[in-house]
């Protein structure tokens, strides 16, 4: 168990490639931390600078008290679980989850005791004689984790482990990590470009883009104030809906035509308004009040059981949104909606920087 | 389609019979005496001593000094066959590590010069390395016969491959787990390479086992003579009007080619699998 503290952590590859640039992140002990963003966002690296797989250009990491940036990976006490599980394909199970204490001169009594609890947990216990090709996808993962429990390090680290596994695993896994971590109580980062993973799974979601953190903070709390636009539509799925706004005397209009006003919202060039899918209501006719309304055609109507969504625009060929409706609501093609938003629910970003505006 | 295969069947066939022929021609010719065989050529019957010619070559102390015979080439052979294989194994497996998992300067260069060294085979070296050898005071030995032999681009090159192959977070895995850099090689990289290690000693072996050039010039000494060599001294004894024993030479020839057609019956499985499976 052990804090970890990024302090203004960059990583530069050659040819000048700056992947992760200056990243400050404080890991309490115990707090499991999810890194999210898109591909290329420099959050496996930020991982691998943990792990010590991948050099520190400048800053400093440190796991408890201890500075670690040149540090051996196998000397940081951290355990690592990777995409592709990185099982040793020649050893069994067992021995894949003993060879890590082994390199470590632990005795034969305790590597014995600590992989037969490991497995426990896990429920591998009946496939300890096994090699990993006789395992399926999900019992891999659990071997892999395994691999990582019997260490009883100080961090785990996890790089999208739940990648390679299919929609339904993926979901069943997600829970038992999530369990296992809260029962082990290990300080945890793990990487994952899938937000529903990150919202599920975090104490504290870090969301990164083009190597910068965009936010830090609870998963709920990213999800209604998100600090940006990038961070806007990243969490949540759908994506929350993004509309160019100008001022139109009190209130505001669309950039791009009309079919939205505003009452008594504020109002001003270069905002970028957003608004969640969930957030919209469909009224009849011009219900008028506070907040914003938005008059729109419906293109498709999407079920997808608890719910169903629907695309609809402004104007043909124009911004397209998407509307969260109740699961049994018909809504054809071509039908004229009102949607009315209330104010506490519309969120102004700056059109130009992307940063929130509160 | 039927008649596609019929024809496949021909060529296959044909191939076949260009191929086994000779041995089996060979095999009949053994069973005669070394008269019959002089004075009518290769016989295509089985003839009257049978299987005789064989225990004769293996045991009977032949050559000028007449201290070899067919089992002291059989034990030389086998030596020069393992050794080389399992020497280029060992040297290129280490050459491939180096090359693969250690950033040194110029190791893409040093793969390219390790690779240029095909264009050089021994017969282009050959004076050179005689020289180097016989100043070493390796004429003669076992060491003089294997170890000059035993550096191999081809074995490099196809481990480098094969590690290249090898995925990243294996070697990250192992080195959280605490495995240097010795072992990660033994204990990961050597076994999980065990198919590929097994295609290239067939092939290494049977390259060792028929050897000419090498041992014909670095071993002068007959107790240090391989089968393949022996073949040539058995039909060189002429003494007055002595008829060579053809066919104790036929048998030579086909005792000479048995071990490497054993190794690579046994083993053809493991070669399919090194050569084409990946088990990673």
């Amino acid at each position: 168990m052990a804090t970890i503290t990024l302090d203004t952590v960059r990583k530069v590859y050659a040819g000048n490639v700056e992947a992760v640039k200056g990243v400050s992140i404080d890991i309490a002990d115990g707090e499991f931390i999810v890194l999210v963003g898109p591909s290329g966002c420099g959050k496996s690296t930020l991982l691998r600078m943990v792990a010590g797989l991948e050099e520190i250009t400048t800053g400093d990491i440190r796991i408890g008290e201890r500075v670690v940036n040149n540090i051996d990976p196998a000397d940081r006490d951290i355990a690592m679980v990777f995409q592709n599980y990185a099982l040793y394909p020649h050893m069994s199970v067992y021995n894949n989850l003993a060879y890590g204490l082994k390199n470590r001169g632990m005795n034969k009594a305790e590597i014995d005791r600590r992989v037969k609890e490991a497995a426990g947990i896990l429920e591998i216990g009946e496939y300890l004689d096994r090699k990993p090709r006789a395992l399926s996808g999900g019992q891999r993962q659990r071997v892999a984790m395994g691999r990582a429990i019997v260490r009883e390090p100080a961090a785990f680290l996890f790089d999208e482990p739940l990648s390679n596994l299919d929609a339904k695993l993926r979901v069943q896994m997600r829970v038992e990590i999530k369990r296992l971590q809260r029962a082990l109580g290990t300080t945890s980062v793990y990487v994952t470009h899938d937000q529903l993973e990150a919202m599920t799974l975090a104490d504290r979601l870090v969301v990164l883009n083009g190597g910068n953190i965009e936010q830090i903070g609870a998963p709920i709390e990213v999800y209604d104030n998100p600090a940006s636009t990038f961070v806007a539509s990243f969490i949540g799925s759908p994506a929350m809906n993004l509309l160019e706004v100008k001022a139109n005397g009190g209130g505001l209009e669309l950039v791009s035509g009309t079919g939205l006003s505003g009452a008594n919202v504020k109002g001003r060039d270069g905002y970028t308004v957003g608004i969640r899918p969930e957030h919209m209501e469909v009224v009849d006719g011009a219900a008028a009040g506070e907040g914003i309304t938005l008059e729109v055609t419906v293109n498709v109507l999407e079920p997808v059981g608890a719910e169903s969504f629907i695309y609809a625009s402004f104007e043909e060929g124009g911004p397209e949104i998407v509307v969260r409706v109740s699961s049994h609501a018909v809504h054809p093609a071509g039908e004229k909606l009102t949607l009315k938003v209330a104010p506490e629910h519309v969120h102004y970003f700056d059109a130009e920087t992307g940063r929130r505006i509160d | 389609m039927k008649r596609l295969q019929i024809s496949d069947h021909i060529i296959l066939l044909a191939g076949v019979f260009f191929m086994v022929t000779p041995v089996v021609l060979a095999f009949l010719t053994s069973t005669h005496d070394a008269v019959t065989i002089y004075r009518t050529g290769l016989q295509y019957s089985i003839g009257d001593q049978g299987l005789s010619a064989y225990g004769t070559v293996l045991t009977r102390a032949g050559g000028f000094t007449k201290e070899v015979n067919g089992m002291v080439m059989l034990k030389n052979s086998l030596i020069l066959g393992f050794g080389f294989a399992i020497g280029k194994i060992v040297i290129s497996m280490l050459a491939a590590y180096a090359i693969v998992y250690f950033r040194f300067p110029m190791a893409s260069f040093c793969f390219w010069v390790i690779f240029c060294t095909l264009l050089l085979p021994l017969e282009v070296r050959i004076l050179p390395s005689y020289e180097i050898v016989q100043k070493l005071g390796m004429v003669n030995t076992y060491s003089g016969l294997i170890v000059p032999l035993i550096a191999s681009a081809t074995g490099t090159f196809f481990f480098r491959q094969f590690f290249l192959s090898v995925p990243d977070e294996l070697l990250e895995a192992a080195r959280i787990d605490g495995a240097g850099p010795w072992k990660f090689f033994i204990d990961i990289l050597v076994p999980i390479s065990k198919t590929m290690i097994a295609a290239i000693f067939i092939i290494m072996f049977v390259y060792g086992w028929n050897q000419y050039l090498w041992p014909t010039l670095i071993t002068t000494d007959e107790s240090f003579f391989t089968l393949v060599r022996g073949i040539k001294q058995i039909l060189q004894v002429w003494v007055g009007a002595q008829i060579p024993d053809y066919d104790q030479a036929m048998a030579l020839a086909i005792l000479a080619m048995l071990p490497p057609v054993v190794i690579v019956v046994v083993f053809q499985s493991w070669f399919i699998k090194g050569l084409v499976e990946s088990d990673k």
